[in-house]
């Protein structure tokens, strides 16, 4: 027994030892060195940068070994140690700080939020300088000059550099709007191109036509317009309530409440409350699916069902109009693999305005990156943020280096067959290629257009080639419809503003509002359905104005009056920064 | 005659509403196996009773994730390892607090106790760890919970209902402390610590976030946290497609509902299984055990 036992702890220790002993490579590089002569010796020698950022996870933790990586590797003598991290790690990086346990160069979820708790700690660096010295590439351009203004105004404590913007610019190429009107196009060509002129009256038309036309599906499930996920939570359940008129007339709410928007035309901030405003983007909405519920074209089921039933019943054709844009392309897959290709959803065109928002343009960058202490060569971080801030170098980690997946032709980049038929989240592909893997780590967004050859950095997603190959028939019966080259001129060519710049960051209301202006958002949240269900106009009219008088409950006036101002204030502030991405 | 009549009807509806209730408890665990063998077209549309479209392309996908095989060697590692620390430490903690002749006996087995009532929160916890090197270090797994105050309590209840004149006797026939710990309590003591056993390794296999918070070592990912991260990054694909950050946008972030649900299944089934195996077998150790040492004769 006593031999028993003893062998067994030898084991247990024996195992634990071999464990204990695979700590991660606490390398430490050497301190920095203001003599010229050393410098110039140590940029032979390759540094090793810890990195936590957001990446494919094709390849482990660790130095990175995939051909982009070789690439920085060689040009900038840097080894990229980096950690892949989630949507979660805020909450991980909140233990880092307390324990000042930060990577050398990381992804910071929250900015507004974290940078000032670090700055004061005195944990990261400011970048002013390494900025000036190393980011010639940032500060050339446009859009590197607009980011470093904006990160200094709205994430900046004291008005000096903490952070750099990676991830800017367009991230989808404009070939569809994230949200919009999507109808079930072969439907309405069957129907002989009726009038369809407006949102209010005409697509609720045409929609309650096309109902008629198809009411089963190919399993003869019955087949409404329009359908919606109302049981789900506040700000996900009424999410086509509140944006599907934003996108398609080119104005964004500021604020959660709906209360204060601007015009991307303009960049005018909103005169009136909209939740007042009986003819504004809220009530047309909500008069929207009041209307098709009447017609009996709203699916009753959309009152209990959540997202992901009203996802399986759209791809499944159980509805012919659509809000959500990243759902088409699986829709339309679907309509394909069931042997019916000619079907399909499409965006209706802007209809009766001057703005349609059809790109968004990520001033600040969709990741912001911060410098920590911890870092021993702080200019090799700061050189890596520039490096991958070319276009060239965009290209090159969006697509991997030239040779395997494009080609240069004529001056313009070209992708080849095969990448473009590579699945997108291949890993093993990711790995082989070094395609697709950095795409949080990447100064520009996916579809951001190299102005050296006209094309975008994501050849993979919004080359002409690849665009080409997504075009299904009822997109190409639609261009004949209008007489368009492209969709991207069917969208753009007839309103004057086709890209949002989100700029604004109005915070959070005052104390003395703050309740008032939660509960607002309750209020509103419940009485939408109930005014959706309104059995005639008369009831409708009735409800509106109850729930309008509500509004004075919540000190709607003050609430309104305090993002109204805040929001005109920025939009003073932000100025400089508007004309500088003005093209 | 009624007699027996009656005893039939209160037979039948004695079994029937028993097989219901059975039906209730192993009809979740069924409908996930279902869905995880099931076309995930299918799968999304509703699966009650047999799998439609028999597949096992989510299975396939997840064995697609690189270092899973190293990850499953490590989850059963620290199940085992971290399973026999616990034991032993507990055990051995929770028999010395029986012992009069320790110093300080009382006030060392409140302190224990405190523990109980009183967590210190994430950070203090992340920086204790960082502080005694176990960042990226395997021992993180196991080390941290050697010692349980629940499991000290239950140990020390255990021991103390063992009649006293058995360690008396062995000390007359000279033996130490270890010996009749390691030769007298440890093998009567073994139904209490088989539900230690089982405990400690249903949590062991169970837990990530100490992987998330400390370990950033591809090679010491547990099974869990790399499906945990592989659920998540679903959804970062559809992200980056999408503006995060943009006014539009916000909302894409709280859908999470990308994944599609037979590779969550699929996920469910792996980390559930090697547990449903193993709790049919210890499961008799858990109430006999807790409930050993709980009346004092």
């Amino acid at each position: 027994m006593k031999r028993k036992m003893a062998a067994g702890l030898v084991a247990v220790m024996a195992l634990t030892t071999l464990f204990g002993c695979s700590q991660g490579n606490g390398g430490t590089p050497d301190p920095v060195n203001s003599s010229g002569s050393v410098v110039s010796e140590k940029e032979n020698k390759p540094v090793t940068l810890k990195i936590a950022a957001s990446i494919a996870a094709a390849e482990p933790n660790g130095v990175m070994q995939n051909p982009v990586a070789k690439e920085i590797e060689k040009e900038l003598g840097i080894k990229m140690d980096m950690t892949a991290v989630g949507a979660d790690f805020g909450e991980k990086l909140n233990a880092m700080i307390a324990s000042n346990d930060l990577p050398d160069l990381f992804w910071v979820p929250d900015p507004v939020k974290s940078i000032p708790m670090m700055v004061k700690a005195g944990q990261i660096y400011e970048l002013d300088e390494l900025l000036a010295k190393y980011g010639d590439n940032i500060t050339s351009d446009p859009s590197g000059q607009a980011m470093v203004e904006l990160h200094k105004k709205t994430i900046s404590p004291d008005g000096k550099l903490y952070t750099i913007g990676m991830l800017r610019g367009a991230t989808t190429g404009g070939t569809q709007p994230l949200g919009g009107n999507f109808i079930r196009w072969d439907l309405y060509k069957q129907l002989g191109y009726p009038k369809l002129e407006n949102f209010d009256t005409d697509l609720l038309n045409v929609l309650a036509e096309m109902q008629k036309l198809e009411p089963k599906n190919k399993d003869g499930q019955k087949v409404y317009a329009i359908g919606g996920w109302f049981a789900d939570g506040q700000g996900w359940g009424d999410w086509p309530m509140t944006y599907t008129l934003t996108f398609t007339e080119g104005k964004g709410y500021l604020t959660g409440d709906r209360t204060v928007y601007y015009d991307i035309a303009t960049n005018e901030v909103s005169p009136n409350n909209d939740l007042k405003d009986k003819n504004g983007m809220f009530w047309r909405t909500v008069k929207f699916y009041n209307k098709a519920n009447q017609m009996g074209i709203l699916d009753p089921e959309s009152f209990t069902q959540k997202s992901d039933k009203y996802e399986e019943k759209v791809k499944s054709g159980r509805y012919l109009y659509n809000v959500p844009g990243w759902l088409v392309t699986d829709i339309n897959s679907n309509y394909e693999k069931a042997g019916t290709p000619e079907k399909g959803m499409v965006a209706l065109p802007p209809m009766n305005t001057d703005a349609y928002m059809l790109v968004s343009n990520l001033t600040g960058g969709g990741r912001t990156f911060a410098i920590s202490k911890n870092a021993k060569n702080p200019e090799k971080a700061m050189q890596l943020l520039n490096w991958l801030s070319s276009y060239e170098n965009a290209r090159t980690v969006w697509n991997g280096p030239e040779g395997e997946n494009w080609k240069m032709e004529e001056g313009k980049p070209v992708p080849t067959d095969e990448y473009l038929q590579q699945s997108a989240s291949d890993l093993a592909f990711s790995k082989r290629t070094g395609a697709q893997m950095y795409y949080h780590f990447v100064g520009f967004g996916s579809a951001v257009v190299d102005p050296a050859t006209g094309v975008p950095v994501n050849l993979f997603e919004w080359s002409d080639k690849a665009i080409n190959r997504q075009l299904k028939d009822v997109h190409k019966d639609m261009l004949e419809h209008y007489g368009a080259k492209s969709l991207f001129e069917l969208y753009t060519s007839k309103v004057k503003a086709y890209e949002e710049t989100p700029l604004y960051q109005l915070g959070v209301l005052p104390e003395n509002l703050k309740t008032l202006g939660t509960n607002l958002q309750n209020y509103t949240f419940k009485n939408i359905f109930k005014l959706v269900l309104a059995e005639n106009d008369a009831e409708f009219a009735a409800k509106q104005d109850e729930f309008i008088k509500g509004l004075d409950d919540f000190k709607i006036d003050e609430i309104f009056d305090y993002w109204q101002s805040k929001a005109k204030e920025q939009q003073k502030e932000l100025e400089p920064i508007f004309n500088l991405l003005k093209k | 005659m009624v007699k027996q009549w009656k005893g039939l009807l209160f037979q039948s509806f004695n079994s029937g509403s028993l097989l219901v209730f059975a039906f209730l408890c192993a009809y979740p665990f069924y409908y996930i196996i279902i869905n995880s063998l099931s076309d995930p077209a299918e799968s999304a549309k509703g699966i009650y009773f047999w799998p439609q479209g028999l597949t096992l392309s989510s299975y396939e996908q997840m064995m697609q994730i690189p270092t899973i095989f190293q990850s499953v060697f490590i989850s059963a590692a620290r199940t085992v390892v971290g399973t026999i620390i616990t034991v032993f430490c507990s055990a051995f903690v929770g028999y010395m607090v029986t012992k009069k002749e320790l110093p300080f006996r009382s006030t060392i087995y409140r302190l224990i106790i405190v523990t109980m009532f009183f967590s210190p929160g994430l950070i203090p916890w992340y920086m204790l760890m960082k502080t005694l090197y176990l960042k990226n270090n395997f021992l993180l797994y196991v080390l941290p919970g050697a010692v349980s105050a629940f499991f000290i309590i239950l140990v020390k209840t255990y021991i103390e209902s063992l009649p006293a004149s058995l360690e008396e006797s062995a000390q007359i026939d000279g033996a130490g402390v270890w010996t009749i710990f390691i030769k007298i309590i440890f093998p009567l003591s073994l139904p209490i610590i088989a539900c230690i056993a089982v405990f400690t390794a249903v949590g062991q296999w169970n837990s990530w976030a100490d992987n998330f918070y400390l370990v950033t070592d591809s090679r010491l990912n547990t099974l869990q946290y790399l499906l945990y991260t592989n659920l998540k990054s679903n959804m970062a694909d559809i992200m980056r497609t999408s503006a995060s950050g943009t006014t539009q946008g916000a909302a894409l972030a709280s859908a999470g509902k990308v994944t599609p649900m037979s590779i969550r299944y699929a996920i469910t089934v792996i980390t559930v299984f090697p547990i449903m195996l193993l709790y049919p077998f210890m499961q008799k150790y858990f109430v006999k055990g807790i409930m050993l040492g709980a009346i004092k004769g």
